[in-house]
């Protein structure tokens, strides 16, 4: 005979008890961070319920137990289900243990800044987690932000923590960067340059404000005219009694460039796809920070300012935007944006006449800058602010000379500036900004090379006047207000030279090659070039010497695109581009992104699919030639997909009425 | 020898413990089963297994190559918080089978 037996089963022997059973287990705190809180109903015997949970296929007892309806326990990461029995023995019903996912462990990279070391680490903080900063063992920061700057170096680690108070999980930490501060930039040389002042009466009689480079000072002054005297401290003056000429730093018969409105947005909302909006309905006095009513003065000069989360601020050219798309199933739809202001590539913008101003999440707060020009007929109009003549006052407290106020805030033109290079500015106070790059807090600038950078003197507000004559320098509130030693650094109004208009025009993207497998062909052609038939001559000898020059461009001339609304019928009246430059490089004035489609059908998986579609993307600029002339350059990127290169491929930029002035 | 593929399962139910067993045995190369007897064995904690209730018949399925029979018990002799044992054996022999 041969035995066969089958294997061991084992059973812990406990007679069912209804009575004793838990059957609405549940966890409230799902998923789970750190902490599950367990809670259910007693049944009708109650008793004392033990926790279990199921590790690798196996119940095993947690440790904790309760005789009320909840406990609070701190699940091992690999358990994968729950379970309570009362008395140790009666099971109740089993539920899955959800984990949130711990936070993935990032890679951390630093820049060495003057101010601090800026930290930035990938995958970016995902909204649900905070990022922890140890710098030497130590956590300095915790906060749902996507950088950080801290101000001295070490060596830092980072790690992200999800979940609220204690009940938090944490990602591994990242690798270590050890950082240093870089070595403080030398500080800014202020020059001292004796200049002369002569504060009277010129020869015509008016009182003046007259300072200017004292090497053209002939060595024997003429005879001086006083007019009345200054109070307090300027008795005694000689000066030359003349009017302003070109080595004249400042003149109060000058017409200067003034900021006659500073404001700043601060409240925002943040948007999808990682935009911004700030209201105008939001807007603070600048200087003050109080509330102020504010809308866009749609005929004014209007410079507007993206101040980033550290404090950098970054100018831009305003330019004219039109989005077009058209399609043979319906007539064309542009949109038009007046106003685009450069931060990054991100398409900032604004629109005069609406309430609000779209930016990228880096954006702290907005501010905005109208000068005294107004826009009239095509062109800007210099507008005098002088107020009444009360004759010659300077005094701690107070500086007129006959009409011209000097309080209130200036527009300082500080040159041209390199990557990396302070700007010229009089103070590090003030707003400083440029167009082409940035210009962090310590008055240093970062972008392209020869940029425009301007100073908003008075902007930081500040009062009571001091003069250091022997060194040409005036203060205003303990900051440097004018330095004979920077120079002519006012912008003044010498003139115009208007109604240069350029006719529209329309051309086409020439024949091309496509690549790629049949239905799926794209082609590709870029191209850029200057209009030599789009030519502007400066007609005024004083803009075309001036320094700088301010321009308004109206669009007037539009070529048929199939829009289904022209500009008229948008505006009613001209819209106006206004800015200014030196010219150091292109201007960019003009963008254009248009898109054409035909035959479209719908694929199974919803997906559209266009038997023939080409987009364009194109950018016009003003470059000046030489003196007397500026002319338009162009940049355009063409794409045609699935072989569309039969589609009409033209495209047209509108026609514009140019207008500059003469700033010096 | 055989293939013995047999099986023994368990379950609480009520105040008993309910026993399962699949009892699948193949006769070896060139063999055939005669019949045979199966008993269910028991034991409480650590003691010895001893027979519980009854024998049973094993009785080869057709021409005698294999055995599939499924055997039920269920035992009401347990005590509550006890850990029990079981196992069934099966006494059976096999035949050379002559082919002609």
């Amino acid at each position: 005979m041969s035995k066969y037996t089958t294997g061991t089963v084992t059973v812990y022997f406990v007679a069912e008890n209804p009575n004793k059973v838990v059957n609405n287990l549940q966890n409230t705190s799902e998923p789970i961070y750190k902490y599950a809180t367990l809670t259910w109903t007693e049944p009708s015997e109650p008793g004392r319920y033990h926790v279990y949970w199921e590790i690798d296929g196996a119940w095993v007892n947690s440790g904790q137990s309760t005789t009320s309806n909840s406990i609070t326990v701190q699940p091992p990461r690999n358990a994968t289900r729950f379970q309570l029995r009362t008395d140790n023995l009666y099971p109740s019903n089993i539920i899955t243990a959800y984990f949130h996912e711990v936070p993935e462990t990032r890679t951390l990279s630093y820049i060495s800044r003057y101010d601090g070391i800026l930290l930035d680490w990938q995958p970016n903080t995902l909204e649900n987690e905070r990022v922890e900063v140890v710098k030497d063992g130590t956590t300095v920061f915790t906060g749902n932000a996507t950088s950080y700057i801290h101000p001295s170096g070490g060596a830092f680690k980072v790690r992200m923590v999800k979940g609220v108070g204690s009940d938090v999980i944490y990602g591994a930490f990242s690798n270590t960067i050890t950082a240093a501060l870089l070595d403080p930039p030398p500080p800014r040389p202020e020059p001292n340059f004796p200049c002369d002042f002569f504060l009277g009466v010129n020869r015509a009689g008016e009182e003046i404000l007259h300072i200017c480079n004292p090497t053209v000072v002939p060595a024997a002054p003429p005879a001086v005219e006083s007019g009345k005297t200054a109070t307090d401290w300027f008795q005694d003056w000689v000066g030359i009694n003349v009017d302003y000429g070109d080595d004249t730093y400042m003149h109060s018969m000058f017409d200067y460039v003034k900021c006659t409105k500073y404001v700043r947005l601060i409240e925002y909302t943040n948007e999808l796809l990682g935009l911004r909006t700030f209201l105008t309905s939001s807007a603070v006095d600048g200087v003050t920070g109080d509330p102020v009513d504010f809308t866009f003065n749609p005929s004014s000069m209007v410079m507007v300012v993206a101040q980033l989360n550290n404090g950098d601020r970054e100018a831009s050219f305003p330019f004219l935007q039109r989005e077009l798309e058209i399609s043979d199933t319906h007539p064309g739809i542009a949109k038009y944006r007046i106003g685009n202001f450069g931060s990054g590539t991100s398409g900032a913008y604004f629109n005069v006449g609406t309430n609000k101003i779209r930016t990228h999440q880096g954006v702290l707060a907005v501010e905005i800058y109208e000068f005294n020009f107004s826009v009239s007929n095509r062109a800007l109009v210099y507008e005098g602010v002088d107020g009444v003549d009360d004759g010659i006052i300077l005094n701690p407290n107070e500086f007129r000379v006959g009409a011209a106020d000097f309080s209130g805030m200036f527009l300082c033109y500080t040159g041209r500036v390199n990557n990396n290079e302070y700007v010229n500015s009089m103070n590090l106070s003030d707003p400083i900004m440029a167009f082409g790059g940035n210009v962090n807090t310590a008055g240093i600038y970062s972008g392209v090379d020869g940029a425009d950078s301007v100073q908003i003197l008075g902007g930081s507000g500040g009062s009571g006047w001091d003069i250091e004559m022997t060194k040409g320098i005036i203060k205003r509130g303990g900051k440097t207000w004018f330095n004979a030693g920077r120079g002519r650094t006012r912008l003044r109004y010498v003139g115009k030279s208007d109604a240069h208009p350029t006719e529209s025009f329309q051309w086409d993207v020439p024949e091309h090659e496509v690549n790629g497998a049949e239905g799926t062909e794209v082609g590709y052609v870029e191209d850029s070039g200057i209009r030599s038939s789009q030519v502007i001559i400066l007609d005024s000898p004083v803009v075309r010497n001036a320094s700088v020059l301010g321009f308004c461009l109206t669009p007037i001339d539009w070529q048929d695109e199939g829009d289904s609304t022209t500009w008229d019928e948008l505006y009613g009246t001209d819209r106006a581009i206004v800015g200014f430059t030196s010219f150091g490089s292109r201007v960019p004035i003009y963008r254009s992104i248009k898109s054409a489609t035909a035959g479209k059908s719908v694929l199974p998986s919803g997906d559209p699919y266009y038997e023939l579609r080409y987009d364009v993307f194109m950018t016009l600029y003003m470059t000046r030639l030489d003196e007397s002339t500026i002319v338009l350059e162009y940049d355009y990127e063409y794409r045609s997909f699935y072989g569309s290169a039969g589609l009409p491929r033209t495209f047209s930029v509108p026609g514009f009425s140019f207008s500059f002035i003469g700033l010096n | 020898m055989a293939t013995n593929n047999s099986t023994i399962e368990a379950e609480i139910i009520g105040a008993t413990i309910a026993i399962t067993v699949e009892v699948q045995l193949i006769a070896g190369r060139d063999k055939a089963f005669n019949n045979g007897t199966g008993q269910l064995y028991k034991v409480a904690g650590s003691g010895t297994f001893q027979p519980v209730g009854p024998q049973t018949n094993i009785v080869p399925t057709g021409d005698g190559f294999s055995v599939n029979k499924t055997i039920t018990y269920t035992d009401s002799a347990v005590i509550n918080q006890t850990t029990y044992r079981y196992f069934y054996e099966v006494d059976i022999t096999e035949r050379s089978v002559v082919y002609e």
